[in-house]
């Protein structure tokens, strides 16, 4: 696990320790944090816009009343996907209809079914590679430091502390440095995220 | 962006890389509460970090969330938080068992009352049966004296006692067809006495502790 994934798993347990308590704002940050994902893993099973997103909603709200289960002994997205995978499943047989995949769902971390996750549908997969490489046009458009930081954070997967040694700056500096490479890199993609949602090939905005 | 928003950003940025603290966690939970501009832009930040590893669906606002938000509603997670289930128990537990409590004693007053009610009457009552007389009379058949006192046993209060009904005049006690029974006037002026001594000790006993006490004496006191 790289130090970007560990950071995100200390951050997800961070709102999962408040979701335990019962707070709903931090289930509504983790639901806002992973629909992009879930909805793109559902949509491999469920084929449906509409249905797949009743599934997606169907397998947030089931993760929120089993949040006591999850023990953070996995990442807390590879404990949503199984919920995702279970309830798509379910979904498809309460539909009558046979799983395009068969899929294990005691057995959703196996690497063919993760390998599944990464072969989502074509139209998805479209404008993942189409906003990454959005995002990376945006990246290389940065001033050189801010373009520096975020490529050792996001791309390399590097912790704080090993981006201000290899930079040669405080960890305050980096922190910074990453928070301005995100928001500008966010308002280059707002335009191509505007035109994915105005395009006639999305069926449904929600 | 205002400077608000930039300082709620930055927070998003910490709690993106795990980098946030409890209170900063707690502002940035208040700000999105707030503000769908907040959500929107901590949904398009993690967008942007998702896209770069694996397949998202990119055509997403809020809607969903919001859905999954309705649904929730009121309802509690099942964890530290008490469950709605233990929410009803804790909130009806207490009242519940002191109505059962309280349910315990009126029924032990309806069984009881009646039987010791019963018992009183029946005491009261021509033909009851006594120690001495009973209904069939054992005496006449056999052709044995009458006793000149009738006595009646019953129980007050899981005590066994013995009334006798035989003479008023005598200075006895009797018992009255209401049930309530009547001493001699002697008898009344002993009992008040010994009542009387009996408060004098307890006050004089308890007066050093407490003033209402002494306020009881007084109150309780005979002329």
């Amino acid at each position: 696990m790289s130090e970007s994934q560990l950071a995100s798993k200390n951050a997800d347990l961070l709102l999962v320790e408040r979701v335990k308590k019962g707070d709903k704002r931090a289930f509504d940050l983790l639901v806002l944090k992973y629909q992009h994902r879930v909805v793109a893993v559902i949509s491999r099973f469920v084929s449906d816009r509409d249905a797949a997103l009743d599934v997606a909603q169907d397998t947030f709200v089931r993760a929120w009343r089993a949040i006591d289960k999850f023990r953070g002994d996995s990442a807390f997205y590879t404990w949503l996907y199984r919920i995702a995978a279970n309830t798509a499943k379910n979904w498809l047989v309460a539909q009558s209809r046979r799983p395009t995949m068969d899929v294990d769902i005691d057995d959703t971390e196996s690497p063919e079914l993760m390998e599944l996750s990464d072969a989502s549908t074509p139209e998805a997969v479209t404008n993942t590679d189409q906003l990454a490489a959005a995002i990376v046009a945006a990246i290389d458009d940065l001033p050189a430091e801010l373009g520096s930081a975020i490529r050792l954070r996001e791309l390399e997967g590097l912790s704080y502390d090993e981006i201000a040694e290899s930079l040669g700056c405080p960890v305050g500096t980096v922190r910074s440095r990453i928070f301005r490479a995100r928001e500008a890199v966010n308002e280059s993609i707002k335009p191509y995220l505007s035109e994915i949602k105005s395009t006639p090939s999305s069926r449904r905005h929600v | 962006m205002t400077n608000s928003n930039n300082s709620t950003s930055e927070l998003m940025s910490k709690l993106i890389d795990g980098e946030i603290s409890e209170l900063e966690l707690h502002r940035l939970l208040r700000a999105a509460d707030e503000s769908d501009e907040v959500r929107s832009h901590w949904s398009e930040l993690n967008l942007q970090q998702s896209a770069l590893t694996e397949p998202v669906d990119a055509n997403l606002g809020l809607g969903l969330a919001d859905r999954v938000r309705a649904e929730i509603g009121d309802e509690v997670v099942v964890s530290d938080a008490p469950t709605v289930v233990q929410k009803l128990h804790a909130r009806w537990l207490k009242p519940a068992g002191q109505f059962a409590v309280a349910a315990a004693v009126a029924a032990l007053v309806v069984v009881i009352s009646p039987l010791t009610q019963t018992q009183s009457d029946e005491a009261l009552i021509p033909g009851f049966q006594s120690v001495d007389e009973p209904l069939y009379s054992l005496n006449a058949e056999l052709a044995l004296p009458q006793l000149p006192t009738r006595q009646v046993s019953t129980q007050v209060s899981g005590a066994p006692l013995t009334l006798s009904s035989t003479d008023a005049s005598s200075g006895q006690r009797i018992i009255q067809p209401n049930g309530v029974m009547l001493q001699s006037p002697e008898e009344q002026q002993r009992i008040q006495l010994l009542m009387s001594e009996y408060l004098r000790l307890h006050v004089e006993r308890a007066g050093p502790n407490t003033a209402s006490s002494v306020r009881t004496y007084l109150q309780a006191a005979p002329e």
